[in-house]
């Protein structure tokens, strides 16, 4: 039939895309691990990669990332359910994602003045008597910034959650004398709960992966894999051990993944 | 609800206060004659005025322009076609496609830019500004599908069947029913496609030539240097421009009928 | 020439490996005429609908219109225009242009186009809704712009798919009349697809009752309703009571252990058999006077008649239709004359079903 032509001619350049950018460059990254610096076919990057120092880094990485995705949690699902009590909430919901629109850099860059030794914070910090303190290049600064970052990603699918829940449903709970913090434990909860999901894969893999933050904010004191694979790629040049680091973010994405995922919503 | 809950507004203002206090951070002191982030020493709009004297930043922006142009230009081109091919797919062959469709959407910036690096350096393809053009065509592709295909799905089948019952070619049927159609979620693709390749910084940083600069790989050279009012300039104006084009977008989109915010990854 | 303008020879539609939708399926439809396609849902009676239409192909078997096969015609191609259940009206174009699309497709002169459109709406009663945008049209509305831009086109058959499911009642009926108004003021065939019974009868010169992928019956609306040909028909069209029976010899015929003289023949000695009573048939009489007798089991008041269900000692229900009253617990009796009884074989076909039933006539014929 006909129909399958111009399907197929639709088809072409989308399939030449997947097939150039999607599963090529996949195919090359797995193929460069085996790679080692002189250019042999070798397993030695997975031998590093499984030494102290790298599992190490890799384990630090994850225990940022937890950190970071369990702040922005405990900050964005409060912020989601008083966002979805206002008035109008919408309005509201798009000033919380305003800021995410704004170019990542420049909001890292003004941290940079924020925190620096002369900045708002270390002022402010002088008025309430604790002292100028070294606020940049700190776990703390990375760990502050990485959340600020995040915030609205995190908010967005919870809020689309919480908005959904029908009302009647709380009535219901209510009716059949539910206190409200059991209404919340036994109904709202459960029901937002692919809304969490969604929210922490969005949070978590980028937060292992984030290389410009750890640079400007960080000052190499928290390496992350991203960090890692771009001080490989673009710095050391060894591109089979950014690889290998590659591949693991790749199969830890589709672990966490895997966890998060639910039935397909669209977005 | 006119219940008073003092501490629920308590926290939402904090929340507020905190997102948007280093932006207009970074806006004020774009007119401190000081020369840093701390203490307000004068007002002045000197910091303005040498951005718009330095064409090579003026270059960067045209550049940054272009490509986001001309990527979102032709990624919705092969979305809008490759959207509407996946829909006459079966259902398992759809959820195939869209497996690989979404691999770039999850997929963190630093692997999509490490192995497009290694996808350039082998095909022998110069980095600069061909190769930060295709890279953001790669990434911005799925995300118009993903915009276009609620939008197919949402259109009831027996549409084409009319089109067709009525006489109409697959052309016919294409530019008179399905494009029509579909028409809100072109434009929120376009418009997302823009905004993905105005704020990528990642891919671009590995895929760029020496030559070659877009605004955000600027930027970061720039912060990595330190503080620069020259910076803070330029983001005042790229704020303005960002709400600009929030205003636009949600006009366009209310207009249009399309629901739901969507935001950048 | 002939007066067959569709033709189904032997068709069978299978998707992959799933039970057939259509199972050697043969059928004509004649020119001028009012069809309807009736059965459950999943019956196939929209499949065949597709396959005419052309937005299907069949798997096996053969489709001819105007004697010239079309299997591999496609849908763009036909002289059928469809209304469908959804009516698939543009959202994008208004109420004209949605008339206009086929006339466009054809690039029509503009000048024509305005007039037939102007035409095709007055003939729907939508004049003055040109510029009208389909959002701001009623159910019933869009049901007739749906039904414009089909005739505007001059097919020689036009496709109902469930056209009026979406209707509230009182609109249904009216549009029942207006259906069969205009099918008669154009002059053309009319293929109508409806699970719902009451609907076919109405409307229909012709009816093809469909299960599980064949046709099972296809006859007048009286036809089908006075003499069901099984189970199946008996049951879906009308209400019925239904009990085993058997054949004794011609003439008559015994069920619930008594027998009753009846108008049917040609069967075997003592054939089991199931019969059909139609509710309206039955009629109330006192207990020792009846033919049957029941205890009144239940009564609702339906306006028009209470419709009664009984008991019989061998506790087979009844459904009576009956302008009378009865009590609740009391017990009455039934009577029917031989006519009201319908014999029904298993497993016959409908071609030995038509001829048992000519034969009859005959036998009328000879008898007077």
């Amino acid at each position: 039939m006909n129909n399958k032509l111009s399907r197929n001619l639709y088809m072409i350049p989308y399939a030449i895309w997947i097939l150039l950018f999607v599963i090529a460059p996949i195919l090359l990254v797995v193929y460069y691990s085996f790679i080692d610096t002189q250019g042999n076919f070798s397993f030695v990057n997975y031998e590093k990669f499984f030494s102290s120092v790298y599992l190490k880094m890799t384990l630090s990485s994850f225990w940022y990332a937890f950190l970071i995705t369990l702040i922005s949690l405990i900050i964005a699902y409060p912020t989601a359910y008083l966002l979805t009590k206002t008035k109008h909430k919408q309005l509201w919901l798009l000033l919380i994602i305003v800021p995410s629109w704004i170019n990542l850099l420049l909001k890292a860059y003004a941290f940079i003045g924020i925190f620096g030794t002369y900045g708002v914070a270390n002022s402010f910090l002088e008025v309430v008597g604790i002292g100028t303190q070294q606020l940049l290049f700190t776990d703390f600064s990375f760990i502050f910034v990485s959340v600020y970052i995040f915030i609205p990603f995190m908010i967005l699918p919870i809020f689309n959650a919480l908005d959904n829940v029908n009302p009647t449903l709380l009535d219901a709970a209510n009716d059949l004398g539910a206190s409200k913090w059991t209404t919340f434990r036994r109904v709202i909860f459960p029901i937002t709960l692919d809304g969490v999901k969604s929210g922490i894969q969005i949070t978590f893999i980028p937060a292992l992966s984030l290389f410009m933050l750890t640079r400007l904010i960080a000052g190499n004191r928290v390496i992350t894999l991203g960090t890692a694979i771009e001080q490989h790629f673009l710095v050391t040049q060894d591109w089979g051990m950014g690889a290998t680091i590659a591949v693991f973010l790749i199969i830890a994405m589709f672990i966490i993944m895997f966890i998060t995922g639910h039935r397909k919503r669209g977005a | 609800m006119t219940k008073k809950r003092p501490f629920a507004n308590i926290f939402l203002a904090i929340i507020f206060i905190i997102l948007y206090a280093p932006i207009f951070y970074l806006i004020f002191y774009s007119f401190n004659s000081g020369g840093t982030m701390s203490g307000f020493d004068g007002f002045t709009l000197d910091w303005y005025k040498e951005l718009f004297q330095d064409t090579r930043l003026l270059i960067i922006v045209l550049n940054t322009l272009v490509i986001a142009l001309l990527s979102a230009l032709i990624s919705t081109i092969i979305g809008v076609l490759g959207a509407i091919a996946i829909r006459s797919f079966k259902r398992k062959q759809q959820n195939t496609l869209l497996s690989f469709n979404n691999v770039l959407i999850v997929s963190p910036d630093v692997i999509i830019g490490a192995s497009f690096l290694i996808l350039f350096t082998i095909a022998g393809f110069r980095l600069g500004f061909y190769s930060v053009l295709l890279s953001h065509i790669a990434f911005s592709i799925p995300i118009v599908v993903l915009m276009v295909l609620p939008k197919l799905s949402e259109m009831s089948p027996t549409l084409i069947d009319a089109a067709k019952d009525l006489g109409a070619s697959n052309w016919n049927v294409l530019t008179k029913v399905i494009l029509p159609y579909i028409t809100p979620g072109i434009f929120a693709g376009f418009f997302m496609a823009l905004t993905y390749s105005l704020d990528d910084f990642a891919v671009t940083f590995f895929v760029t030539g020496n030559g070659f600069s877009t605004l955000s790989v600027e930027i970061y050279s720039l912060a990595r240097q330190g503080i620069s009012l020259n910076i803070n300039a330029l983001s005042s104006l790229l704020f303005l421009a960002t709400i600009l084009l929030v205003i636009v977008y949600y006009y366009v989109t209310k207009r249009s009928g399309t629901r739901g915010v969507n935001f950048r990854k | 020439m002939s007066n067959t303008i569709i033709q189904f020879k032997n068709v069978t539609k299978q998707y992959d490996s799933d039970p057939t939708v259509l199972n050697d399926v043969s059928f004509e439809i004649e020119k001028g005429k009012f069809y309807t396609l009736l059965g459950p849902s999943g019956c196939g009676k929209t499949t065949i609908l597709r396959l005419i239409a052309g937005f299907t192909e069949a798997t096996t078997g053969e489709i001819y219109f105007n004697d010239k096969r079309i299997n591999q015609v496609p849908a763009n191609k036909r002289q059928v225009n469809t209304v469908f259940q959804d009516y698939a009206l543009f959202p994008h174009l208004n109420v004209f242009e949605n008339v206009a699309f086929g006339l466009r497709i054809k690039k029509m002169k503009k000048t024509d186009i305005e007039a037939k459109v102007k035409e095709a709406l007055s003939f729907v009663n939508l004049s003055g809704y040109e510029a009208r945008e389909i959002k701001e049209m009623s159910g019933g509305q869009r049901q007739r712009v749906a039904i414009a831009r089909a005739i505007v086109n001059e097919p020689e058959v036009i496709l109902l798919d469930e056209p009026l499911s979406a209707l509230d009642l009182k609109l249904r009926y009216q549009m029942q009349y207006e259906l069969r108004d205009l099918q008669k003021r154009l002059g053309i065939t009319f293929i109508f697809v409806t699970h719902d019974q009451e609907e076919a009868l109405a409307m229909s010169d012709e009816i093809f009752v469909i299960n599980k992928g064949k046709i099972q019956q296809s006859g007048t609306p009286n036809d089908i309703y006075d003499e069901p040909i099984n189970r199946f028909v008996a049951d879906f069209i009308g209400e019925s009571n239904i009990v085993k029976g058997t054949m004794t010899r011609d003439y008559l015929v015994e069920f619930v252990g008594k027998r009753f003289e009846c108008v049917d023949m040609g069967m075997n000695t003592n054939e089991p058999v199931e019969i059909v009573i139609r509710p309206e048939d039955l009629e109330i009489t006192s207990f020792d006077e009846g033919m049957l007798q029941v205890n009144v089991h239940s009564q609702l008041f339906r306006g028009v008649h209470y419709e009664i269900t009984g008991i019989d000692q061998d506790g087979n229900e009844w459904l009576v239709h009956s302008t009378k009253k009865a009590n609740v617990g009391d017990n009455i009796g039934l009577k029917f004359a031989p006519e009201a009884i319908h014999v029904m074989r298993f497993n016959e076909t409908e071609e030995d079903f038509d001829k048992r039933l000519d034969s009859y006539t005959e036998g009328d014929a000879n008898e007077q």
